[in-house]
């Protein structure tokens, strides 16, 4: 373990050793700055699904696993981005970086010409000091340009990684959402004479990658942030997988434009271990109540990574004068991060098995998200 | 440093620079040691219209209210003065930054804009706040560049008069971000193709 990773470790995840060599486990951590997954899938190898940083900047992923005395350098032997939305990849380049023996995954449209040029325009030269999905893409090419033959890109029904009793599948983006992505790419080229920007992580989900990870005999459907129409098509798939999953990334943070019940009755078992990374941006945050009711009735195996944060202040403690000017002025200001929480899933690797949850730090079961 | 002493700046158009729009800002005691860019972008701020807190005297009793859209000084008052006339320059405006933040806007309403902000004076790794503005916080300047993710500098600090005030200020600055050159462009080109190249050997 470097020194860095060594430095990494937290708390969070010091109350209990790695999982045995025999054993499963799925730990989604966040909300952070989004959400991250580490998988262990025996054998004291590990992969990571899309990442979040701490308060110093420091992936989630990497303070978890240093914390339960996993080294990230030498065991992690996958990283994939299911999209580029600042929730999902803040701090994925020195996460790629520091695991020097990770393969790197991403949607395959990302690897087009013009969204490369565009990555590479816009911040070649820092524009701000906060980072961005853009920044981070930069990053993880950049590093990938140095490690060559270690990318693998992700479509619909591929086979993007297998190792022992592990064996991934992308189920998304399809065709369709490809050929819309290329479409749109254009929105983020620069254009010459035009102002350079930091560009927003709004727009539509549809490039998410959804995964279906087999673990022996365990299935696992991670979520992504697929929404609706994407779902319609993986649904449609003949060539998906026709097993049923026992644990369930929920999509989306929850939210009703990620709700298929397609989903539900035709991929997973019932009543899964099911869980979710809330979000929020302005006064909109997700899950919403009706979320949370739909969720629990589905499955009573739910959890969050955290409970709704009510915050209206920063928590930061300034000088009187600045405290006085802010309130004087009519800005309110708050932290944009609820405490950081973790719901880990294990299970031994034997048929028959049962998955075990666990929450730590501020995560919580789902009943209790507005507790 | 308890209030900023100003002797020259120099407007710079495109910087590169991510954080500042002037070159430099230097102290009369040690005129080659620049004053921190908050220092920096607050002035420049003084171009447009700035929010003012209730003017502070030097005693620290307030002299007044809030001067919402009051003018603050223009820059023409921080300006590099004659040599001959330096003896006097303890009575110059000055800004003294209390608190400094950038952000970045992420939506924006009819009477407000939400921003994530980094605490630079807390010297945050990453933009852990987020405030709601009011949109009559900024200047009509600023107004033009508002646009979700447009990355600015919020400053509150004390502003002192050439006649001794101190006023405690509020200041948010759009910055100026870079142009998009077809040198850009052709690297950009370039780099992506050298990236395809090396991804698929």
């Amino acid at each position: 373990m470097g020194p860095g990773n060594a430095a990494a470790a937290q708390p969070l995840a010091a109350a209990e050793g790695p999982p045995g060599e025999s054993e499963f486990e799925l730990t989604l951590l966040g909300p952070g700055y989004g959400e991250s997954i580490v998988l262990h899938i025996g054998g004291g190898d590990w992969l990571i699904v899309d990442s979040c940083v701490n308060a110093g900047g420091i992936p989630r992923a990497i303070e978890y696993l240093a914390g339960i005395g996993v080294d990230p350098g030498g065991q992690v032997k996958l990283i994939v981005a299911t999209h580029w939305h600042d929730d999902h990849v803040r701090g994925i380049a020195e996460l790629f970086t520091r695991c020097e023996n990770a393969r790197f995954c991403c949607a395959a449209a990302l690897r087009t010409g013009e969204f490369l040029a565009a990555v590479q325009a816009l911040e070649s030269r820092h524009l701000s000091v906060a980072g961005s999905g853009v920044r981070e893409m930069f990053g993880v090419f950049s590093e990938l340009r140095k490690r060559t033959n270690m990318a693998t890109f992700a479509q619909a029904n591929r086979r993007i990684f297998s190792s022992g009793p592990c064996e991934i599948w992308s189920l998304s983006p399809s065709d369709a959402q490809y050929q819309s992505f290329v479409e749109s790419v254009g929105t983020l080229v620069p254009v010459e004479g035009g102002g350079k920007h930091r560009v927003p992580a709004s727009g539509p989900n549809s490039l998410s990658v959804v995964l279906w990870i087999r673990l022996g005999e365990a299935m696992v459907l991670l979520g992504a942030d697929l929404e609706k129409p994407g779902w319609a098509e993986i649904l449609k798939s003949r060539e998906r997988p026709v097993e049923k999953a026992s644990v369930f990334k929920i999509p989306h943070h929850g939210s009703r434009n990620a709700h298929e019940p397609g989903v539900w009755r035709e991929m997973l078992d019932p009543a899964p271990m099911a869980a979710l990374t809330p979000w929020r941006r302005g006064g909109a945050s997700l899950p919403g109540k009706e979320d949370v009711e739909r969720i629990l009735s589905l499955t009573e195996n739910a959890y969050a990574s955290t409970g709704r944060d009510a915050a209206t202040s920063s928590g930061r403690k300034r000088i009187s004068a600045v405290e006085r000017t802010i309130r004087e002025s009519g800005i309110s200001l708050r932290h944009s991060a609820p405490p950081c929480g973790a719901v880990r899933l294990r299970r031994n690797r034997e048929g028959g098995a049962e998955w075990r949850a666990t929450t730590l730090g501020a995560a919580r079961h789902l009943r209790n998200y507005f507790k | 440093m308890a209030v900023a002493e100003l002797s020259t700046i120099a407007h710079r158009g495109d910087a590169g620079d991510s954080k500042c729009t002037f070159d430099s800002v230097l102290d009369i005691d040690d005129p080659v040691k620049p004053y921190s860019k908050s220092i920096q972008l607050a002035l420049k701020s003084s171009l447009g219209a700035s929010r003012t807190a209730p003017a502070i005297q030097e005693n620290g009793h307030s002299s007044g209210g809030r001067e919402l859209g009051q003018a603050s000084l223009p820059l023409s008052a921080y300006l590099p003065r004659p040599a001959l006339q330096r003896k006097h320059l303890q009575a110059r405006p000055s800004l003294h930054a209390l608190q400094e933040w950038e952000g970045y806007v992420i939506e924006i309403g009819e009477t407000e804009f939400v921003a994530r902000l980094t605490d630079l004076t807390a010297n945050a790794k990453v933009e852990d706040e987020e405030a709601v503005i009011p949109l009559e916080e900024i200047s009509d300047d600023d107004a033009a560049k508002l646009r979700l993710g447009g990355i600015f500098r919020w400053v509150i600090g004390y502003e002192r008069s050439g006649t001794g005030t101190k006023k405690r200020v509020s200041q948010i600055v759009f910055r100026d971000l870079p142009v998009v050159t077809k040198s850009d462009m052709r690297e950009g080109e370039a780099w992506a193709r050298e990236t395809l190249r090396l991804l698929n050997p």
